[in-house]
C-alpha cells in the first residue's frame, strides 16, 4: 500500500513540477515589457523628505509614467545618508524593474569618486533611464562683499567661502574653480543645508559662494546675492545675463580640464535611475517611456508653471556620458582629483 | 497698509476660514496620538493642497501643524507620552499632576499657555515683519553658538538636585549625539557600516524611547491607571481653574513666550531645545524649584508657552529668506513651491499680504484649538482612569506606528526600542534624562557652529555684542550662588 502511494506521490509531484517550469519559461519568454508592467505598482524612491525638489520633480512625473506604463506610480521618501540610502536600497533591492529612483546623478558620482562611506554600487552598473532636469553651478559675491570681481578673488589674501560638507556638490566646486584659477580660498563647511550656506553670503559671514543657477536666481533677482559667473563653458536660461568664467577670464587648458571635468559631473544632475540587476529589455522599455513623457509639451509646460524646469538626456547617452566622466578621473587623477576637492581647501 | 487689508481679507475669507478649521482639527488629532507630530500631518497633507489658493492651503498647513503642540500636551498630561517632541518638557510635570488627580488643572494650565503664548509668537511676527529680513541677517554663527553654549548651561538648572548625575546624563546626551555624519568633516562616525546609522540618531525615536516607553512599562505594571487614586479632577470646572493659573502667572507666559521666539528665529537651532530653556529658565526664577519635576505647575505653563511661540518665531526665517525655521518648516516651504510661491526673500516684498494672512492664522489657530481642547477635556482627560492593563498596550501601537511614519524607516522604530531599554535604566536609576536629552540636541550646535565662527570670524568673534552679553548672563548665573553666599557671611 505505502509502495503504490509513494510511487504515485512522486509521479504526481514530478508532474507538477514540470507543468510549472514550463509555465514559468513559458511565461518569462512571451512576456514583453509593456505586458509586464501593467497592473504592476512601480515604486519611485526619492532620497529626501517629501517637499524638495527631487520629490517635486518625482511627483510631477509619476502620473504621466503611470499612464504610459498602464501601472500605478507610488513616490516613496526615504531620506537617509543624504540620498545614499535611497540608492542603496535600489542596488540592493529586487531587480525586477518595480523599483525607480529619482536621483542625484550628481551626487551619485561625487559619492563614488571621493569613495563615500555607504556606498556599494558602481555608479556605471546603474541603469540610468532619463535624465529630468539639468543646471550649472553660479560663482556668488555678497552684496556688501569687498569683492567685486574674479580677478580680485584672484588676488585677495584670502577667499572665505560657506559650504555644507566635503563632496556636497558645492564645497567641491568651490575647490574646482579655486585650483583652477589659483584662489586662496578656505572653505568653511558644516552648515546645515543650501540655505543656510547662501544666507552666510547674503550676511557677509563669508565671501562668496556657490550655488545650483536656479537656486541662485532666486537670490540674485532680489538682490541678496551678486551672480559674478556661471561655471561652465554656457550660459544660462536661467541668469542670462551672467557670463560664464570662461568669458571673464583666460584660462589655460591644464586648468581648464579641471572645470570642464567638475561641469561633465554635473551635467547629469537629477536622473531617473534603476537597478544594476534589471532585464534589458526593461530597461529599454522604460527608457522609452521616460523618453515619452520627458518630451511632451503637456508635461513641459506643466512643469514650467511650477517652477520645475525639464532638462531631458535620453538614457544611453546619459549612461555613457556618467560611465566615462567617471572614467576620465581613474587612474593617477584620481589621487590628485580627491585631494584638489576634499583637502586643499577645506 | 494695503497689505496688511488684504492679508486679513484673505484670512477671513469662508474657504480659507473653513481649511483652518480643518487644519485644526486635523492637527488636534495628530497631536492626541502619541507618535504622530506635525511634521508628519504637514508632510501627510501636501499632497492634498496642490492646485489650491496659495493663502488657503499654507494656512490650512500651518495651522495643522501649529496646533498639534497644543495637542500634544494632552497626551503628554494624562499619559505621560509627549505627543510631539516639543511636549516632552510637559510631562516631567503635567504627568505627576494626573498621576495626583490633578489632570484637569494640569490642562487648563497647559491650553491656556499655549494659546497666549501662540498669540504672543504671532504679534511679535506681525511686528516684526517689516523687519523681517534684516533681523534673520543679524543672526550669524557666533549669536547661534553662544545660544546653544547657554542652553547648554540649563543642565545644570535641570540636574540642580543631583549634580553629577545631571551632568553624567548630559554627557551621555552629547555622546549620543556625535553618532552619524559629522557636520564638518562629512565623515560617519561610529556607523557601525550599517547604512541606517549614517545619520545617526533621530529625536523622535530618541524623545519618545526615553520619556514615553518608560511611562508606558510603568503603567502596563500597575493596576490602576494613571490617576493612581482612581479619583481625577476632570471637570470643567477644574480645566478652568488651571487656566486661572496661568492667566496669574501672566509674566512666566511672557518670558517663556519671549524664549520661544527667540529661539525659534535662529534657523540654526531648530525649536526642540527651545521648551525645555524655558522649563529650565521657570526653575531657576520660581520660588518652589524644588517642586519641579514632581508636579509643579508652572513646569507645565512655561514649556506649553513656549513650544507654540516657538512657531511665530520658526516662520521668521521662512518668511525672510525661505530658510527653514524647523524641520517642519522646512516642509511648508515644499508646500511653497506647490502652490506656486517662490519661499525666498522676494516672497515678502511680493506676498506681504499672504504673510500677514499667516500671522493671523497663527494667532486665532491657537485660540480656537486651545477653546476646543478645554471643552473636550473633560471627556479626554476621563483616560487617565481606565487601567494600565488596557490603555498601555493601545499607547504603545500608537507611539510605533507614529515612529514609522515620519520617514517609512523601519530602523526608527528599533531606536524607539532601544532608547526605550536605555531611558527605563536611566529613570531606575535616578538619572536625568532631560539633561540627556538636551545634551543630545544642543551638542552638534556647539560642535558645528564653533568651527563655523571661529573660522569665519576669528576667535574674537566672541567680543560681538549678543556674544559678549550672553558670556557676561553665563557667567553671572554661574557665579552667582557664591556670591550670595559670601554676602550672606558678610552680613553675619
Amino acid at each position: 500500500m505505502a509502495q503504490v502511494m509513494k510511487t504515485g506521490w512522486t509521479r504526481w509531484a514530478a508532474t507538477a513540477l514540470a507543468g510549472a517550469a514550463m509555465c514559468v519559461s513559458a511565461s518569462a519568454a512571451a512576456q514583453t515589457p509593456e505586458e509586464f508592467y501593467q497592473g504592476q505598482t512601480v515604486t519611485i524612491l526619492v532620497g529626501s523628505p517629501p517637499g524638495g525638489g527631487y520629490d517635486a520633480y518625482a511627483r510631477l512625473l509619476a502620473p504621466h509614467i503611470a499612464e504610459r506604463l498602464g501601472a500605478e506610480v507610488v513616490v516613496d521618501n526615504r531620506p537617509g545618508g543624504g540620498g545614499l540610502l535611497a540608492l542603496s536600497m535600489l542596488a540592493d533591492g529586487s531587480q525586477d524593474g518595480l523599483t525607480l529612483m529619482h536621483a542625484s546623478a550628481e551626487g551619485a558620482i561625487m559619492s563614488q569618486l571621493v569613495d563615500r562611506e555607504g556606498v556599494r554600487w558602481d555608479v556605471g552598473d546603474l541603469n540610468w533611464l532619463a535624465r529630468t532636469a539639468e543646471e550649472p553651478k553660479v560663482l556668488l559675491f555678497g552684496p556688501d562683499s569687498p569683492l567685486e570681481t574674479v580677478e580680485d578673488a584672484m588676488n585677495a589674501d584670502v577667499v572665505t567661502w560657506s559650504a555644507t560638507g566635503p563632496a556636497d556638490n558645492i564645497s567641491d566646486v568651490a575647490a574646482v574653480l579655486s585650483h583652477a584659477l589659483g584662489i586662496n580660498s578656505e572653505i568653511i563647511t558644516g552648515y546645515q543645508g543650501a540655505r543656510d550656506m547662501s544666507l552666510a553670503v547674503v550676511n557677509g559671514e563669508v565671501d562668496a559662494g556657490i550655488l545650483s543657477a536656479s537656486s541662485a536666481s532666486r537670490l540674485v533677482e532680489g538682490g541678496q546675492l551678486r551672480g559674478i559667473a556661471i561655471i561652465h563653458r554656457n550660459r544660462t536660461d536661467y541668469l542670462p545675463d551672467v557670463p560664464t568664467i570662461f568669458e571673464l577670464v583666460d584660462i589655460s587648458e591644464e586648468d581648464a580640464w579641471w572645470i570642464d571635468f567638475r561641469a561633465a559631473i554635473g551635467e547629469p544632475h537629477r536622473a531617473m535611475v534603476t537597478g544594476p540587476g534589471v532585464p534589458e529589455d526593461r530597461v529599454a522599455y522604460l527608457r522609452q517611456v521616460m523618453e515619452d513623457v520627458l518630451t511632451d509639451p503637456d508635461v513641459i509646460a506643466e512643469g514650467e508653471e511650477s517652477g520645475r524646469r525639464i532638462g531631458f538626456m535620453p538614457g544611453e547617452e546619459l549612461q555613457q556620458l556618467i560611465v566615462e566622466t567617471y572614467e576620465s578621473a581613474a587612474g593617477d587623477r584620481l589621487d590628485e582629483v580627491r585631494r584638489v576637492m576634499l583637502e586643499d581647501y577645506l | 497698509m494695503s497689505d496688511i487689508l488684504s492679508g486679513l481679507a484673505s484670512f477671513g475669507s469662508p474657504t480659507a476660514l473653513a481649511f483652518m478649521v480643518a487644519g485644526i482639527l486635523i492637527g488636534c488629532i495628530f497631536g492626541l496620538v502619541p507618535g504622530l507630530s506635525g511634521l508628519t500631518a504637514i508632510a501627510l497633507l501636501l499632497p492634498f493642497v496642490y492646485g489650491m489658493d496659495p493663502g488657503v492651503g499654507l494656512s490650512f498647513l500651518l495651522a495643522t501643524h501649529a496646533v498639534v503642540n497644543t495637542g500634544g500636551s494632552l497626551t503628554a498630561i494624562l499619559v505621560g507620552i509627549p505627543g510631539a517632541p516639543s511636549n516632552t518638557a510637559t510631562v516631567l510635570d503635567g504627568y505627576p499632576m494626573a498621576q495626583r488627580g490633578e489632570g484637569g488643572r494640569a490642562l487648563g494650565a497647559a491650553l491656556a499657555a499655549s494659546a497666549v503664548g501662540g498669540i504672543l509668537g504671532s504679534i511679535v511676527l506681525i511686528a516684526m515683519l517689516p523687519v523681517l529680513q534684516p533681523i534673520v541677517l543679524y543672526f550669524q554663527s557666533p549669536e547661534t553658538f553662544m545660544i546653544a553654549v547657554l542652553g547648554i548651561t540649563f543642565i545644570a538648572v535641570l540636574g540642580s538636585q543631583d549634580m553629577v548625575k545631571g551632568l553624567l546624563s548630559g554627557a551621555l546626551g552629547m555622546f549620543i549625539a556625535t553618532f552619524g555624519y559629522h557636520s564638518v568633516s562629512g565623515v560617519p562616525r561610529f556607523w557601525l557600516g550599517i547604512d541606517q546609522m549614517l545619520d545617526g540618531f533621530p529625536l523622535i525615536p530618541v524623545a519618545l524611547g526615553l520619556f514615553a516607553i518608560p511611562e508606558i512599562v510603568a503603567l502596563g505594571q500597575t493596576g490602576g491607571g494613571v490617576a493612581r487614586r482612581g479619583i481625577a479632577e476632570t471637570s470643567l470646572r477644574n480645566i478652568l481653574k488651571g487656566a486661572a493659573d496661568a492667566f496669574l502667572r501672566m509674566w512666566l507666559v511672557v518670558r517663556a513666550s519671549l524664549i520661544g521666539v527667540f529661539v525659534g528665529l535662529i534657523p540654526g537651532l531648530g525649536g526642540e531645545t527651545a521648551p525645555w530653556m524655558a522649563y529650565a529658565a521657570a526653575k531657576a526664577t520660581s520660588r518652589k524649584p524644588e517642586a519641579f519635576g514632581r508636579g509643579s505647575v508652572e513646569g507645565v505653563i512655561a514649556p506649553e508657552a513656549c513650544n507654540n511661540s516657538k512657531e511665530g518665531g520658526a516662520l521668521v526665517p521662512t518668511l525672510a529668506f525661505g530658510i527653514p525655521g524647523s524641520s517642519a518648516m522646512a516642509i511648508l516651504i515644499g508646500a511653497f513651491f506647490v502652490l506656486g510661491l517662490e519661499a525666498g526673500p522676494q516672497f515678502l516684498r511680493n506676498h506681504m499680504d499672504i504673510a500677514v494672512h499667516l500671522s493671523v492664522t497663527l494667532a486665532v489657530a491657537n485660540i480656537l484649538a486651545a477653546v476646543v481642547l478645554i471643552l473636550l477635556g473633560p471627556y479626554l482627560a476621563r483616560v487617565t482612569v481606565v487601567p494600565g492593563r488596557i490603555l498601555a498596550p493601545l499607547l504603545m501601537v500608537t507611539l510605533i506606528v507614529g515612529t514609522y511614519s515620519v520617514e517609512n524607516n523601519l530602523s526608527h522604530v528599533l531606536f524607539l526600542m532601544i532608547f526605550g531599554v536605555l531611558g527605563f535604566l536611566l529613570k531606575e536609576f535616578n538619572f536625568n534624562r532631560p539633561a540627556m536629552l538636551l545634551g543630545f540636541v544642543l551638542a552638534p550646535m556647539i560642535e558645528t557652529y564653533m568651527h563655523i565662527a571661529s573660522r569665519a570670524h576669528g576667535w574674537t568673534f566672541i567680543f560681538r555684542p549678543l556674544p559678549l552679553a550672553i558670556l557676561a548672563i553665563i557667567v553671572l548665573a554661574m557665579a552667582w550662588p557664591a556670591i550670595r553666599r559670601r554676602r550672606g557671611r558678610a552680613d553675619r
